[in-house]
């Protein structure tokens, strides 16, 4: 292709582990990066890791990683002619896109229309009727509680009141029967209100016990769509995802087949360019219905990395500099699996737990990936979101991944802090899980389950702390002479280090 | 050493004796394990027991001691017989007085579940706090009546200020 563009350096205004995660595949291309940090920042893993580094004062969003003006300035002064948005923060916002444009800069994601396009929930139902794909079925915007009392009555209860403009469960309502309606109607519009200010709501069909499946896709300038199969991502804590796999063990090859031409065509109806993901919900007549596109870089996108081997920020690059994709059919190998890793003790109510990290083994060995943005000695600010890591396990078949993955968690070892890490392998050794017969309810139908505590281990617990405390009050401090043994230097080191220098 | 240790809400007996450097014999409830200990490093501690190895990581703060083995947590209080004496004492002069919610964190008041006067039983939510973008709802231990609310909703709070004081329900017997 002729018209593609040079891109000189990137400019990632995001943080944690997803930042790291770009700047890995920029310097992997030889594209110097540069980050940017808050006030509570200048010690996180993105700011070390940086070639290049510029402060954002302050510690609010608005004042930091949402702050566009301050954004560009910095763009303009380090001459980065780019910016990969990350997720979260301005990735979805199309008044930064168009920033982006007026000041020259490469923006790495979708065009601003296709943001706008999809950022309604109507507009977007409208769009994916028109192209044939199916959407759960629904109503306009409605104007009176008697209007959606009579379209409730035509479609069966129970059903949802939702923000036309809305995401992320705010502004929605599940009615169970008529009498109902009048009131959620009443407070979903109040809600739609002061989330989104915008009242409007409309209804859809509430479906039973529905799994949530979505497709990668892959789209050029050029016209060229592709997809890199699905991940099922039905275990999800208060609508947050926290373990994904691929492939879900709810689609059989057809099935697999429809809606991945289906995802093909959704993101080919908005315009689409570059990575986005189509949500499907699935119900237990293994019907799919279009819930939502997602018009950014995916948390969950490692697990399409490993089955397709595809580097999905390079190809965010490729395409952004307006190269074409260069796959028709990309095969898939062997199942991948994501647990999310939260600085949150699971005991106590899931109450974040910032604070410093005193100890951090990582996990190593056969099939496994951690994305993360924490290092041992690190302090988890409390500004942001408290998820440290994403630990990934790939292999031959699920059953491979799954044991992998309870392997990897058990190596994973953080002190200082409280993780859900424990409360990972409940998840991922239960059996609903492990027979892959499991939809979105799965996490408050087994609360019970996962929240047990188990007297296991209780013993060896106490002979440690036995033994500790007697060494404490010895006041002896063994681990000068006996920790040496760790700090010393391997000698495979210092040889590597003078082969290193040309001997 | 004898020691008692308080571990999930119970107390258990524990006595250890340091056979050599790394060799050590405990008791736990009078049974006996034989056990070869190494600090590995500043906060591991590695531990053959009947040839099974143990690698726990642990942070300890005077009687308080925060193990983590294989992502398993554990809080044990670790006391002396004269520390035990004082620690009951304690207890005994707080069981007394109210109850005081708290955050152990800076965050926001999302919403209030409770208003004074109001009867609240063991384990109620009473106030719902938004920390590092999660709402949390904060539990009462005791059931009781709230005495005062300091907060209202929307207010910014510091981390570790009383939120909510809780009366305990007036003893029957």
């Amino acid at each position: 292709m002729n018209n593609t563009q040079k891109i000189k350096k990137i400019l990632i205004p995001n943080r944690g582990e997803i930042a790291v995660r770009i700047q890995r595949t920029c310097r992997e291309l030889e594209i110097p990066s540069v980050a940017v940090f808050s006030d509570p920042d200048r010690y996180a893993l993105h700011v070390r890791y940086a070639d290049e580094a510029y402060h954002l004062p302050g510690s609010l969003p608005g004042e930091t990683y949402l702050n566009q003006e301050k954004i560009f300035e910095i763009a303009k002064k380090c001459g980065a002619d780019a910016i990969h948005p990350g997720y979260g923060f301005l990735s979805e916002n199309a008044e930064f896109v168009k920033g982006c444009q007026k000041n020259g800069i490469v923006f790495i994601g979708p065009p601003a229309s296709a943001i706008e396009a999809m950022g309604l929930k109507t507009g977007a139902r409208t769009i994916m009727t028109k192209a044939g794909v199916p959407v759960v079925p629904g109503t306009e915007p409605l104007k009176t509680h008697e209007e959606a009392a009579q379209e409730a009555d035509k479609m069966g209860y129970p059903v949802l009141i939702k923000a036309s403009a809305g995401g992320g469960g705010k502004g929605m309502r599940k009615v169970e029967k008529r009498e109902d309606i009048e009131s959620a109607f009443q407070a979903c519009r109040r809600e739609a209100q002061s989330a989104f200010g915008d009242p409007r709501v409309y209804m859809e069909k509430y479906l039973e016990n529905p799994r949530h499946v979505e497709f990668q896709v892959l789209a050029d300038s050029y016209g060229k769509v592709i997809h890199l199969y699905e991940r099922e991502c039905s275990v999800q804590r208060r609508h947050q995802k926290i373990v994904e796999e691929t492939p879900s063990p709810v689609l059989d090859e057809a099935l697999r087949e429809k809606m991945g031409q289906v995802a093909v065509e959704a993101a080919r109806a908005s315009g689409y360019i570059n990575a986005g993901t189509i949500e499907f919900l699935v119900d237990k007549n293994r019907d799919f219905y279009f819930l939502e596109m997602n018009t950014r870089l995916q948390v969950e996108h490692p697990i399409t990395e490993m089955i397709t081997g595809i580097d999905l920020v390079e190809q965010q690059i490729r395409i952004a500099r307006g190269e074409a994709i260069q796959y028709e059919r990309v095969p898939s190998r062997g199942a991948a699996m994501e647990c999310r890793i939260y600085a949150e003790d699971p005991t106590n109510q899931f109450m974040p737990s910032p604070g410093s990290i005193k100890a951090l083994t990582n996990p190593g060995g056969p099939g496994v990936r951690n994305d993360s943005g924490v290092y041992g000695g690190y302090s988890i600010p409390m500004e942001y979101d408290p998820m440290i890591s994403k630990l990934i396990a790939y292999g031959e078949n699920r059953e491979q991944v799954i044991n992998r993955m309870l392997r990897a968690l058990e190596e994973y070892y953080l002190s200082g802090i409280r993780t859900n890490i424990r409360y990972l392998r409940k998840i991922i050794s239960h059996p609903a899980f492990l027979s892959g017969n499991y939809d979105t309810h799965f996490i408050e139908q087994n609360s019970r389950d996962l929240m047990e505590i188990s007297e296991d281990n209780e013993s060896i617990a106490l002979v440690a702390a036995a033994i500790l405390k007697l060494m404490h009050s010895e006041n002896r401090s063994n681990h000068q002479d006996e920790g040496q043994g760790t700090q010393k230097e391997s000698p495979w080191k210092v040889f590597g280090r003078k082969r290193g220098m040309g001997q | 050493m004898k020691y008692t240790a308080i571990i999930a809400g119970k107390e258990r007996e524990l006595e250890v004796v340091r056979r050599d450097e790394h060799r050590f014999q405990v008791f736990i409830e009078g049974e006996s394990h034989e056990v070869d200990a190494r600090n590995c490093s500043a906060d591991w501690l590695s531990i053959l027991l009947d040839h099974c190895s143990y690698d726990i990581s642990y942070t300890l703060d005077k009687d308080t001691l925060e193990l983590n083995f294989r992502n398993q947590y554990f809080d044990i209080e670790i006391l002396d017989e004269r520390k035990l004496r004082m620690r009951r004492v304690r207890s005994a002069l707080a069981h007394s007085g109210p109850e005081i919610i708290k955050t152990s964190m800076p965050g926001k008041v999302v919403k209030l579940l409770v208003e004074p006067g109001d009867q609240v039983a063991e384990g109620e939510g009473i106030i719902i706090i938004e920390a590092m973008k999660m709402e949390n709802e904060i539990q009462c231990r005791n059931p009781g009546i709230i005495k005062t609310v300091h907060v209202e909703a929307g207010q910014t709070v510091e981390g570790g200020i009383p939120l909510v004081e809780i009366d305990p329900l007036p003893s029957t017997g």
